[in-house]
């Protein structure tokens, strides 16, 4: 199904902008001011990483059908991000390394003398303060992650009325309640469970993982495991379920509506006169715009999730190079607990990372299918 | 239940860095077996009291109940309606300009007839045509206004297949 999601999505991208040409600006729209504002005041937070790239600039120009759009400015976009991120974590994983460093070094001092209390004392010190550089740096991540998925369902929130509208326009009125009353429901339930089970998990996992490194005598890392292994299950079931629930709407919706749309066209067809262009015709040119332009608007939402979610995504994934580049340089100069320590911060952050990349994907399917659902109906039609 | 987990988690942390600060501080020897038998009992019981606490949460806590989610799709549905009847206007509107253009052309055709003004008034529903207004204007004067009235609503009546009373003929 998500094979057949993808190459539908392919198509109507393919063919949208150059068909929202004709009538964009004759047939009547729904308000879109909602989504306008909200991409504006996107566009101006994100102004420092974005550069040129403007997402109010991407939404004009499908609406107005001249769509200049490659996928290598994207991809350019972000190569920039990343090394930009980068260079900025450098001197984090800096900062790592020189405090390993000296963790090393006052580790030696303490095998050379018998009095080892002052060095252990400054050692465990530096340990801490390693800590807590890791501790505040994946907050930030957290942080990070939490903003994006909030900011994605924002737009989802003023997307989805205008899609809706737009489909119940098109001849379901009560399909699109119930779609529109399904989907909200799914993802206000996965938001929920991301935000305050799985997200929380996460950072229990990550700060024991981290208190265990502390004293060889108390080991805790089996917990921080099983808050790990929790957190990850509840992932892959809320998916699993999120993604059967949606397709079931999907598919509910989308044969439901189009026999709404038959009927309706069967019954304006009957009285046409004979010669001349009918009714029924007439309509269905304005639908078909109506239908591309909607198309356009999912379309759009589409690329703005992505975006919205890779630009974080591409930040959180810098930080987990950089731990697990750290490790690796802390393991051979005998830090090992150390290296440990850093290393699961690593995959701490790679749990992040995923959590905000499933969201995302699972915000893009809604778009999809709900693009999809108005199309096959006009397909039947 | 999350809380409790919080609670559990501060707690250990506080625990085992206390632990690793006492042990420096304390000069090795015997009192230091004691402070690790008394911090690994504190640890103990911070590990065990979240999970007595669980057997117990049956009776105290609160059944988890859906009261943040209120959605409204009346609004949404409402706003797709009047789209809807906005774009029945304009398909509607669309196709009386198509009639009525179809319906100057047929009329231009007719000898005597110098130009013509067609007005069309359908059903918005079924497309039905309720009403054809023709304003005509003539060639000459001489035409005579009864034949050509007749000839016209006969040939517009015939083509759209209607009752020619729907056929209103102003002469300018």
């Amino acid at each position: 199904m998500k094979k057949w999601l993808i190459v539908l999505l392919v198509i109507i991208f393919l063919f949208t902008p150059k068909c929202a040409l004709a009538d964009t600006n004759e047939i009547a729209m729904p308000d879109l001011s909602s989504i306008d504002s909200f991409l504006s005041e996107l566009d101006q937070d994100l102004q420092t990483e974005i550069g040129d790239f403007s997402f109010s600039g991407v939404w004009h120009q499908i609406r107005s059908g001249e769509l200049d759009f490659d996928l290598k400015s994207i991809l350019k976009l972000f190569l920039s991000i990343f090394l930009q991120e980068l260079s900025v974590t450098g001197v984090l994983l800096g900062k790592l390394i020189l405090l390993a460093i000296v963790c090393v070094f006052l580790t030696n001092l303490k095998d050379a003398f018998e009095k080892s209390d002052i060095s252990l004392l400054s050692r465990s010190i530096v340990y801490l303060l390693l800590i807590g550089i890791a501790i505040s740096s994946f907050n930030l991540s957290m942080e990070i992650a939490q903003g994006a998925i909030e900011s994605i369902r924002d737009f989802l929130y003023a997307l989805l009325p205008v899609l809706m509208a737009l489909l119940a326009a098109m001849g379901g009125a009560g399909t699109a309640a119930f779609i529109y009353s399904s989907v909200l429901f799914a993802v206000t339930v996965m938001l929920h469970l991301v935000q305050f089970f799985i997200f929380p998990l996460i950072y229990f996992s990550a700060v024991l993982a981290l208190v265990s490194r502390i004293s060889p005598r108390f080991q805790i890392d089996k917990l921080a495991k099983l808050f790990r292994d929790i957190a990850l299950g509840l992932l892959s079931v809320s998916t699993t379920l999120f993604i059967a629930f949606i397709g079931l709407v999907g598919f509910a919706g989308a044969s439901f509506d189009g026999l709404a749309i038959k009927a309706a066209k069967t019954a304006a067809g009957i009285f046409i006169p004979v010669v001349g262009r009918s009714l029924a015709d007439a309509m269905d040119s304005v639908l078909g715009t109506a239908l591309v332009m909607k198309n356009a608007v999912g379309v759009v939402g589409a690329i703005v999730i992505l975006i919205i979610c890779a630009l974080p995504a591409i930040k959180i994934l810098v930080q987990v190079i950089v731990y697990k580049l750290a490790a690796a340089i802390i393991q051979p100069l005998g830090e090992n607990e150390l290296s440990e320590a850093l290393g699961s911060i690593g995959n701490a952050l790679l749990m992040v990372f995923a959590v905000l990349a499933i969201c995302g994907l699972l915000f893009f399917f809604i778009i999809a299918i709900t693009i999809g659902i108005a199309n096959v109906s006009m397909m039947l039609r | 239940m999350l809380d409790l987990l919080r609670t559990m988690v501060i707690n250990i942390s506080i625990v085992v860095l206390l632990t690793l600060f006492l042990e420096l501080l304390i000069p090795s020897g015997e009192l230091r077996r004691y402070l690790r038998l008394v911090m690994g009992l504190l640890l103990f019981s911070v590990v065990l009291n979240p999970v007595l606490t669980i057997f117990n949460l049956a009776q105290t806590e609160p059944v988890f109940a859906w009261d943040s989610y209120e959605i409204d799709a009346t609004q949404v549905v409402k706003e797709g309606e009047d789209l809807a009847q906005t774009w029945q206007n304009q398909a509607s509107l669309d196709y009386n300009s198509q009639i009525e253009t179809q319906t100057n052309q047929l009329v231009t055709e007719i000898t005597g007839v110098a130009a013509v003004d067609a007005k069309v008034k359908t059903d918005s529903q079924t497309g039905e045509i309720q009403k054809i207004i023709l304003s005509i204007k003539k060639k000459s004067k001489e035409v005579e206004n009864t034949g050509l009235k007749k000839a016209i609503a006969q040939k517009v009546a015939g083509y759209y297949n209607l009752d020619s009373n729907r056929i209103e003929i102003n002469m300018i």
